[in-house]
């Protein structure tokens, strides 16, 4: 296992002119990477023998302003941690801070946040599929899935107002309220969409090429995953049934639904768990429309928070999320710390490069969906 | 077996046409709900200045001596928190985007009222100096 150790002893053969790894930086300016994150990749021949991550290229001090915010208005920054699961962040703060006030939200609120969760979430994997597509050549996969996004995209502006930060959470509920029509129109301008993903999954799965780059590359065993602390779609890919939905926050209680589970842990594992995630979030959204109670959406919040700590627990698109808050009994928090699937990820990332091959390396980094923007803050 | 499935969704796209609009001959309409830029019905402001304490990004100045109002839309994050703080409910949200830079004259950008009978001279030596400053924050 002393992957490490080795390639310290192979290093100073290297030296010595003998046939040591080369270190070959990848990163933080690469085609394939939409953000900044950088790897010195250590290389036996054309075999990654190990691999050193580093991130701090965009912190941006994001959690340090809760000392400066008001508790409310604080959301509207949570939000910007992440332009892609941005409406899950804004959320899993209100829920800390719900949970704090030891606030209940009206039932319409909670329905309405699971529709808006699954929307990012389809959006998120449409965005993936077609970054992915983009990394191994296939651009016409790419095209096609963006198309089926952007009318995910105009759903999330006619329901919440904006294409990407969608602004609706608040602390005590939602502030936006879509009439039933609206959301029962939305899901038949989805269907479009959906049409296309159906088809768009056949490609991604079955199509030679597309097999060709991920099947059997960036392998991670069940145990091996689990040991190193890897959440989402990674974790479930490689056979390891976790999904914080199952937990029942928001709605997810009452809407009854199957975790997607895959077993080769491979990147083809992981890209198929996402693009079945994808008709999943639409069958979740079909549901929370159908069921959808009606009432207000928001109670209101007064009064500073108590003093103590809580902490949520949801599921992004890339994995579990942890928000945590500490209040000192003023309007100001005291702090806020987001535990994000992507840094929790990046262990076995790692280790699925090792013994793969240099030109399989953008695959494996852009299979785990990293978010560096989100890890940084 | 894939590989017809692609070149369907190829040739569909042929007899399709784009995807995207010609866009800025063609604009696509606004959704009702689309968070634009903030509105006021200025004659209903009591100049309390909530909107502006409370505006995550700075982008509103409320002035009380001359009475006055304005807003920055760069700035603005139209996350509506200013509606919902007013207690006269004069602010709304417009489902029009402000202009872009790139027709970046200042009649798109600040958005701006006064009350004409009290000292006319001091606004407009504020415009000045709170567009410049504006422009040093984008």
């Amino acid at each position: 296992m002393n992957h490490r150790e080795d390639t310290r002893r192979d290093d100073t053969h290297g030296e010595s002119g003998d046939n040591g790894p080369s270190v070959i930086p990848f990163g933080p300016q690469h085609p394939v990477l939409p953000e900044p994150l950088h790897f010195d990749l250590y290389l036996q021949d054309e075999k990654v023998v190990g691999a050193v991550p580093q991130i701090g290229y965009i912190h941006r001090g994001l959690e340090l302003l809760v000392e400066k915010r008001d508790y409310t208005d604080y959301v509207h920054i949570a939000e910007r941690i992440c332009g892609i699961c941005s409406f899950m962040h804004g959320m899993g703060y209100c829920e800390a801070v719900e949970t704090l006030l030891g606030l209940a939200i009206p039932d319409r609120a909670r329905w309405l946040r699971t529709f808006w969760c699954e929307l990012e979430r389809a959006h998120s994997h449409l965005l993936w599929v077609g970054l992915a597509a983009d990394a191994f050549g296939f651009e016409s996969l790419f095209m096609a899935s963006w198309r089926a996004r952007e009318l995910v995209i105009d759903v999330a502006e006619e329901t919440a107002g904006g294409r990407v930060i969608f602004g609706s959470a608040i602390v005590g509920g939602v502030s936006r309220d879509p009439s039933d029509e609206t959301l029962r129109r939305c899901m038949k301008a989805l269907k479009p969409a959906r049409d296309d993903i159906r088809k768009l999954s056949r490609v991604m799965l079955q199509d030679s090429t597309v097999r060709h780059r991920l099947e059997g590359v960036g392998a991670i065993s069940k145990e091996r995953a689990y040991e190193l602390g890897a959440v989402g779609p990674m974790l479930r890919a490689s056979g390891y049934d976790y999904d914080l939905r199952k937990r029942g926050y928001a709605a997810y209680g009452e809407i009854p639904f199957e975790t997607v589970v895959e077993t080769s842990g491979d990147c083809m594992a992981r890209a198929a768990v996402r693009m079945r995630e994808i008709e999943l979030s639409f069958e979740i959204m079909e549901k929370a429309v159908a069921g959808m109670p009606s009432g207000p959406v928001s109670v209101p919040v007064k009064g500073m928070p108590p003093v103590g700590e809580s902490f949520a627990r949801l599921e992004q698109p890339r994995g579990e999320v942890l928000y945590y808050v500490k209040s000192k009994g003023s309007r100001n928090l005291e702090r806020f710390r987001v535990r994000t699937p992507t840094f929790a990820n990046i262990p076995a990332m790692v280790e699925a490069m090792r013994g793969a091959s240099l030109a399989d390396v953008p695959t494996i980094i852009l299979t785990i969906d990293p978010c560096i923007s989100c890890t940084e803050r | 077996m894939a590989l017809l499935q692609m070149a369907r969704i190829l040739f569909r796209n042929l007899s399709t046409g784009p995807a995207t609009r010609l866009y800025p001959y063609v604009v696509r309409e606004n959704f009702a709900e689309s968070r634009g830029r903030i509105g006021i019905d200025y004659p209903a402001c009591i100049h309390c200045g909530a909107c502006s304490k409370r505006c995550p990004a700075n982008a509103i100045v409320v002035g009380k001596d001359p009475k006055s109002w304005r807003i920055d839309n760069f700035a603005c994050v139209t996350c509506g928190l200013c509606i919902r703080v007013c207690p006269k409910k004069c602010l709304f949200m417009i489902n029009e985007r402000p202009k872009s830079v790139a027709f970046a004259d200042l009649a798109g950008r600040i958005e701006e009222h006064s009350t004409p009978a009290a000292a006319p001279g001091s606004i407009d030596g504020s415009v000045g100096g709170l567009a410049s400053s504006g422009a040093a924050g984008a």
